[in-house]
């Protein structure tokens, strides 16, 4: 077998391969600095804020924004919801406006999705619903006639009260599924880009 | 040794930058006979010097693995015959054949025919051979290695598989493809490693204490992919494979080309086209579940006795469909999913991809030299260059489905020397330095802010292991040092650039010994440390993570932005201690594999869950990383008996208990207790017709009754407590049934033909498995039918 007493540290070979090793090592460490720092992605695809601005029919009647405003996405800091109080007995010509306001002008994303009304469509749910505190239908429809939601008309009831409304807004949904064109989100499927609540004060 | 020198800065300098080592790494294996090629189980082949000793399985093979080069005295004996001592110079490599004979006849010979090179294995590892690996070759890596008692898998629908070794996965375990560590986006769950399983000749598992040998990417264990040897055929040949299955009419074609020449110069190609459409449960299709993958490797090389070079390339490229019905917007979308039978978007059988969707490729450069540097031991040096990129494709609005939501870039080089050496008889070991260097980039252009940064990861590690190998028994120790550097690129609150530096220095070490009790029981035992300091992923990941409708925030992010960052030395790495132990036994008729473990994860990193917060989208719950002490404990169990001389039982059982100790609570995703029983009916010879062989399986997964507690999504915004849950309980248990049938014929003079067929879920069984990552959503796959041909043209 191998001799020990061949004094390992005074072999050549070694020390060409400390060399080597060495060699190797200062590769390692001299990494590609090809410093191109990144650039923030820009959240395009964002929507910041929700606007639905209420419109009493006939004459008279104050006009009605609520909105519900998230300016940093996802995470950070809680968004901002803001549903003054609507007439009782009142109805409303509403329209929704989708907003990305982290950018400089705002995106206007209600072109972005009345563009694809066949792949949109808002729902309503809530116990102002169920409570009839206020009634819905929708007021626009697709190129297949199914409504898409962007318009509505609100009707509230004649004794006031609170409630929640929720908005949610479903990507490529099931247009054709059971009850989903008359609003019901029970078999729509797809995926949610946009569910909000709003609480509802009818005096 | 100038020469020596020549070689290594050749594969320094030639190629750039850096990866991994070998040691004592060669095999000895054949198989035991009596001169008539009758097989011996149960005969006792011992290397003198090293005073080890294995017992033949039921086949007549045995193999002995991590053998240092050197002169060695083989000494073959079985009761009745006489015993055979033959001297072999190992330097790569080698079968040998040793034919017994009985005890009043003359002597025969041990022959040594042809040799095959192998990685190191270590005390505690599985090994499928090229014969486990035939017929399943067509599946993936993930579901081929489940085959491994121990080893399960963390599933993303039926195309996306990850192994699970001893409850670890992702980040924590190593894929070696040909000595190189694949380096990808392993932090995913459900991102599956890049592995063409058709480039392997066999696969080890390496379950134990591996850390000092790989590095802290390693410490919840290795998978080890070989190639054959590139000149492992002296003239022209090659294999030829077809697949199909029925469930998701999946076809598999791979060739493989070879050819070698007596100066020891060789070379390979080999490819493969898989195409997959729509797989089915027993109920509905799974729509959007297809896969197209081409995969090519090619190798060149040239090795004489003490020297040899290699070059490799391999190229792997798929793309992968994930279920439409599990893409959700948010946690109404995920309960209404979970409300359902069926998942929405069911449609007719189809082979098209859509979002949403997965395109990954990975491709490897290895340059690999090694020479035998006198009594020093040899030397060997590789080098690897990677090129990683996942692109992840969403449901999204305006005309943005064609971009890609999730873009990467993941470059590796990697580079690693080693000195395999022989102190005196009864000590081996090797010397070792490698380092890598990884640089992860978010490709520009998604339009959503990516959910893990840009950085740069540069590591240095050197090890030394040794062995002192006496009489029946052997004691090991190994250390390792390891620094790690590691530069972040993120973004602060205001969204500028912010740049957080790390470094990082662990030391992780093992120790561990065989012992031969007898000529029929040996037992092993390892102890060993690693550590790993965390993922970047781990400290910085940020943002929605749609397929499982949460927000995750990595350490060091604090209430939606990154937080002050802290020095190296105030995070806390994770720090394993594993215990493993392995009991063999081996008689003529009985194989027995026990292998018992205890892993204790200081500081274990994980995804716990913290509030909710609300949304344009609705309300999300927010899961952060944080640490504990975990501790993962079970035992393998492997147990194989033959019934009669044609029927054998084979029985494999893997059970885990894990658990978060400082909250005294279950950790997700651990594996279930699983019992895989098989009877096989060897036919032998019909007529032309050789190794027909019958099996019938049956596998039992119990439920998981240690998953987390379950909070409805219901309940969630009203829950208080941190501890970990689910949203739906574990599924229940369930039954497989398999049949599988095999025979070989002989093709056009000398070559010969393979065929299998297999029924999988014999009886349509809907089930959901506990590490299917759909099982919110959808069954799993029902019953299909496999069938796989394969064509060896080598010359036999």
């Amino acid at each position: 077998m191998y001799k020990v007493e061949n004094s390992f540290l005074t072999m050549k070979p070694l020390k060409n391969l400390f060399y080597c090793l060495s060699l190797l090592a200062t590769m390692l460490l001299v990494v590609s600095c090809d410093d191109d720092d990144p650039d923030p992605e820009n959240p395009e695809e964002l929507i910041t804020t929700v606007n639905i601005t209420l419109t009493p029919t006939g004459t008279g009647g104050t006009v009605v924004t609520w909105s519900f405003v998230d300016l940093d996405g996802e995470g950070g800091n809680a968004p901002t919801i803001t549903a003054p109080a609507l007439a009782a007995g009142t109805t409303y010509n509403a329209a929704i406006e989708l907003l990305n306001e982290s950018e400089t002008p705002a995106e206007d994303i209600t072109a972005e999705v009345s563009g694809e009304a066949l792949d949109h469509q808002f729902f309503f749910t809530g116990t102002a619903i169920t409570n009839q505190l206020v009634s819905l239908t929708y007021d626009d429809e697709d190129s297949e006639s199914n409504p898409i939601g962007l318009k509505f008309i609100l009707t509230t009831g004649q004794t006031g009260g609170t409630g929640t409304l929720t908005v949610t807004l479903r990507h490529e949904p099931d247009k054709n599924a059971t009850g989903v064109s008359s609003g019901d989100i029970t078999n729509a499927g797809g995926e949610t880009d946009i569910e909000v609540d709003f609480d509802v004060v009818v005096q | 040794m100038t020469r020596l020198s020549v070689i290594l800065i050749l594969a320094s300098s030639s190629l750039t930058k850096p990866s991994l080592a070998q040691d004592c790494q060669f095999r000895l294996y054949g198989t035991i006979s009596d001169g008539e090629k009758q097989i011996l189980p149960g005969a006792t082949v011992m290397i003198r010097e090293l005073g080890k000793g294995v017992v033949a399985n039921e086949k007549g093979n045995f193999e002995f693995t991590g053998l240092c080069p050197g002169n060695y005295t083989i000494v073959a004996s079985f009761v009745g015959y006489q015993q055979l001592e033959q001297t072999i110079a190992l330097n790569s490599s080698q079968e040998i054949n040793p034919e017994l004979v009985e005890d009043d006849l003359i002597l025969g010979d041990v022959t040594v025919e042809g040799e095959r090179q192998k990685f190191d294995n270590s005390a505690i590892a599985s090994t499928l051979s090229h014969e486990d690996l035939e017929g399943v070759q067509t599946r993936t890596l993930g579901e081929i290695l489940s085959q491994v008692a121990g080893v399960s898998t963390l599933q993303t629908g039926p195309t996306i598989f990850k192994p699970v070794i001893h409850g670890m996965h992702s980040h924590r375990l190593m894929i070696l493809n040909n000595g190189i560590n694949i380096e990808g986006q392993q932090w995913g769950i459900e991102h599956a490693p890049e592995i063409d399983p058709f480039i392997a000749s066999e696969i080890s598992v390496i379950k134990g204490a591996a850390a000092v040998r790989y590095g802290a990417d390693a410490i919840g264990g290795v998978v080890v992919i070989d190639p054959p040897s590139i000149h492992s055929t002296e003239s022209f040949g090659g294999e030829l494979n077809l697949g199909y299955m029925t469930n998701g009419s999946v076809g598999i074609t791979s060739l493989t080309v070879e050819n070698g020449t007596e100066s020891g110069l060789g070379w390979r190609l080999q490819g493969t086209i898989k195409r997959g459409g729509d797989f089915q449960t027993p109920n509905y299709n799974l729509t959007n579940t297809g896969v197209k993958e081409y995969n090519f490797t090619g190798a060149i090389g040239w090795e004489e006795e003490n020297k040899g070079l290699e070059l490799y390339v391999s190229s792997f490229n798929s793309e992968l469909g994930i279920l439409r019905g599990a893409h959700i917007g948010n946690l109404t979308d995920l309960a209404e999913a979970i409300g359902r039978t069926e998942p929405f978007f069911i449609e007719d059988f189809s082979y098209d991809i859509n979002n949403p969707r997965q395109q990954v490729s990975h491709h490897l450069l290895k340059f690999k030299a090694f020479a035998d540097a006198g009594n020093l031991g040899r030397v060997t040096a590789q080098y690897g260059f990677q090129y990683n990129q996942r692109k992840e494709f969403d449901v999204r609005r305006a005309g943005r489905s064609g971009l890609p939501a999730l873009s990467l870039e993941l470059i590796t080089n990697s580079l690693d020397v080693s000195l395999d050496h022989q102190l005196d008889a009864n000590m081996v070991g090797a010397l070792g330095i490698s380092g890598s260097f990884k640089d992860n980039e978010n490709v520009p252009g998604t339009g959503i802010r990516p959910i893990i940064p840009d950085y740069e990861r540069g590591t240095i590690g050197v090890y030394l292991v040794e062995k002192y190998v006496t009489g029946n028994w052997s004691l090991d120790a190994g250390l390792r040092f390891d620094h790690q550097t590691l530069n972040v690129f993120t973004f602060d609150a205001q969204n500028d650039l912010i740049k957080p530096g790390f470094s990082f220095n662990n030391i992780s070490a093992s120790l561990g010994g065989d012992l031969i009790v007898s000529d029929r029981v040996t037992l092993s035992t390892n102890i060993g440390r690693s550590v790993r300091p965390p993922h970047p992923f781990e400290l910085f990941s940020q943002g929605l993570h749609t397929g499982t409708g949460s927000i995750e925030e990595g350490l060091l992010i604090d209430g939606g932005q990154v937080a002050a960052i802290p020095s190296s030395g105030n995070i806390r790495s994770e720090e394993s201690w594993k215990w493993s132990s392995t009991l063999k036994v081996n008689t003529n008729k009985v194989h027995i594999d026990l292998t018992t473990y205890y892993n204790l994860i200081d500081n274990f990193v994980f995804l716990s869950p913290k509030e909710t917060r609300l949304t344009i989208r609705g309300a999300f719950p927010v899961f952060q990383y944080s640490q504990t002490d975990a501790v993962f404990t079970g035992v393998d169990f492997e147990f194989d008996m033959d019934l009669t001389e044609k029927l054998s039982l084979h029985s494999h059982s893997s059970l885990i208990w894990a658990k978060d100790q400082t909250r005294d609570s279950y950790l997700t995703f651990i594996p279930a207790q699983t019992f895989d029983n098989s009877l096989d009916y060897d036919l032998g010879e019909v007529g032309k017709f050789k190794n027909i062989e019958v099996s019938l399986s049956l596998l039992n997964v119990l439920q998981q009754n240690r998953a987390p507690r379950v909070v409805p999504i219901s309940e969630l915004e009203t829950s208080t407590s941190n501890d970990v849950f689910d949203f739906i309980p574990a599924p229940e248990g369930y039954n497989l049934v398999n049949l599988d049938f095999g025979f070989k014929v002989p093709a056009f003079k000398d070559k010969e033909l393979s065929f299998r067929m297999g029924i999988e879920n014999i009886f349509n069984t809907s089930y959901r498995d506990y590490m299917n990552r759909l099982k919110y959503y959808a069954d799993d796959i029902g019953r299909n039918f496999s069938f796989s041909l394969k064509y060896d043209f080598h010359a036999h």
